[in-house]
């Protein structure tokens, strides 16, 4: 019986872990979780003077969307149509995988992203979702 | 608009190509960014429609790029559209360098379309931006119609400022003064794109907050000296206009709805300089607005629209242009999205033509007495994408 319990909250347990996703950013970069969603829809665009580069990430995206712009994707699209046209700015670059996404994370100043599973030691973690 | 020229053809491929090559040197932002939209349809006037609309049509091309280098960013927009007589007529609309004041502001310098209310910057020249196939009558560009300052040159700051999860959104902006320019047989506002007339300055102003819901309600004013010459000789002064406008707006942009309304009032002074000129002397009050709502239903997105412009007659700031003209028009349409890029539109529109006494100057400084009230119907289509 113990062991059946043990077994059923390490399942529990392991679920939870392999759904949670991140949110990291290249270290140095002062941002707050609760300014994401202004970054990623384009109302901030530097830190402290350094140029924001947000990534979108194929994987996650629809998570990402759902859980922290609460945005269909379709919308979010659309949100960026209007502010490349009204403001001259650019969507997030798109990344196919977390392995693309922390690559570029990591030697880019300003940039941060999402990803599948728990960030790398040597990047900072600002939320997880 | 002008037509094409060798020499505007030329230009505006050199611009082109310098921004190609300056994307090229920057390697880490993947290119130049260049997007568009473009726009087909067909239209049928019923009844004294002064457009006379009948067939197929192709309305814009509309290129921009958003040139980012660093910190700067640059918006360059470059329009193609038909003319009234077929001929191929092409504008650069927008010429933005953008510098930032902060993380959440920038300083614009350059040719930008004016900021006040929210449809004018909303969807500029994008027809599949905007649910509705044709813009407010009075919102529309100088040379279509319209009776507002779309374009202006100079500086134009703006950003936003969070309040938790709502924003407060600005813009200051200082630019050329307007003028209406005059020949034999057009009269149009025109922004000064090489320079100012007079020393007077287009100053305005817009403040709106934002809730996290996405309804934004705000004010707007702005205000600027208008001069009307006579066919482009500036000695001789037909009228001066103190013009001032503040008003308000409502926009709402959820999942289902969408809604807009606008307020336009104009407190005008004019001053009657030469004779013959219709209008009269001090001080006139002129309201224009509209409000259109529309209801998402998946992709099906049924729309109505009122709008009205109730012009003093005797405002030379409105009786010099050809669109100053009072008006009220009804609009009922479906927007129908085939995909996140296309859009096709069916629309209905009812338009009362209420003309004033309107400056002739044709033969010198005349009036043209107003014609009789007419009322007309409009069926026009469109499809259109964005790229």
């Amino acid at each position: 019986m113990k062991s059946t319990i043990l077994f059923v909250v390490a399942a529990v347990v392991l679920a939870f872990n392999a759904s949670a996703a991140e949110v990291i950013v290249n270290p140095g970069m002062k941002i707050s979780a609760d300014e994401i969603r202004d970054i990623y829809l384009g109302e901030k665009t530097a830190a402290d003077g350094v140029p924001l580069q947000p990534l979108d990430n194929t994987m996650t995206q629809e998570k990402f969307a759902t859980a922290i712009l609460k945005l269909p994707i379709a919308k979010y699209q659309v949100i960026w149509t209007k502010k490349a046209f009204r403001d001259g700015l650019t969507a997030p670059t798109v990344k196919n995988n977390d392995a693309e996404v922390i690559e570029f994370v990591k030697r880019t100043p300003g940039a941060l992203g999402y990803i599948e599973g728990a960030a790398p030691s040597d990047l900072v973690s600002i939320l997880k979702f | 608009m002008r037509s094409l020229t060798p020499h505007a053809y030329g230009y505006s491929l050199h611009l082109t190509l310098i921004f190609f090559c300056a994307g090229a040197a920057h390697a880490e932002y993947e290119g130049l960014p260049l997007h568009g939209f473009a726009d087909v349809g067909a239209a049928q006037s019923i009844g004294s429609d002064p457009s006379r609309q009948r067939g197929f049509n192709v309305g814009n091309i509309d290129f921009y790029l958003t040139p980012k280098f660093e910190n700067v960013r640059g918006l360059i927009e470059l329009v193609f559209e038909v003319d009234g007589e077929g001929g191929l007529a092409t504008d650069l609309e927008r010429v933005q360098i953008g510098a930032p004041t902060g993380d959440r502001s920038v300083l614009w310098f350059g040719r930008w379309h004016t900021p006040f209310g929210r449809w004018h910057t909303n969807f500029h020249h994008g027809a599949q931006l905007q649910t509705a196939i044709n813009r407010p009558r009075f919102l529309d560009f100088e040379d279509k119609g319209g009776m507002l300052p779309s374009h202006s040159l100079g500086l134009w700051w703006t950003g936003n400022q969070p309040r938790g999860e709502d924003h407060i959104n600005f813009s200051v902006y200082l630019a050329n003064g307007n003028q209406i320019a005059t020949s034999a047989d057009e009269k149009l506002l025109s922004f000064n794109a090489a320079g100012d007339n007079n020393n007077g300055k287009l100053i305005g102003a817009n403040l709106a907050y934002q809730w996290a819901s996405n309804l934004e309600i705000g004010l707007h004013a702005y205000r600027d000296t208008v001069e009307t010459y006579l066919n482009g000789d500036t000695s001789v002064l037909v009228n001066r206009n103190a013009v001032t406008m503040a008003g308000a707006f409502l926009n709402y942009d959820a999942d289902a709805w969408e809604v807009m309304i606008e307020w336009y009032h104009f407190a005008n002074d004019t001053q009657k300089l030469a004779v013959g000129a219709p209008g009269k002397e001090g001080d006139h009050g002129s309201d224009l607005w509209f409000a259109q709502a529309g209801r998402r239903y998946q992709k099906w997105m049924p729309y109505l629209r009122i709008e009205q412009a109730r012009l003093d007659a005797d405002d030379a700031y409105f009786n010099s242009m050809d669109s100053g003209q009072p008006y009220k028009r009804e609009a009922a349409g479906l927007r129908f999205d085939w995909n996140a890029r296309t859009a096709f539109k069916l629309e209905l529109t009812r338009t009362h033509d209420d003309p004033i006494d309107q400056l002739d100057t044709s033969a010198g400084v005349g009036t043209v007495a107003a014609g009789d009230k007419v009322s007309y119907t409009r069926l026009q289509w469109q499809a259109s994408i964005n790229f």
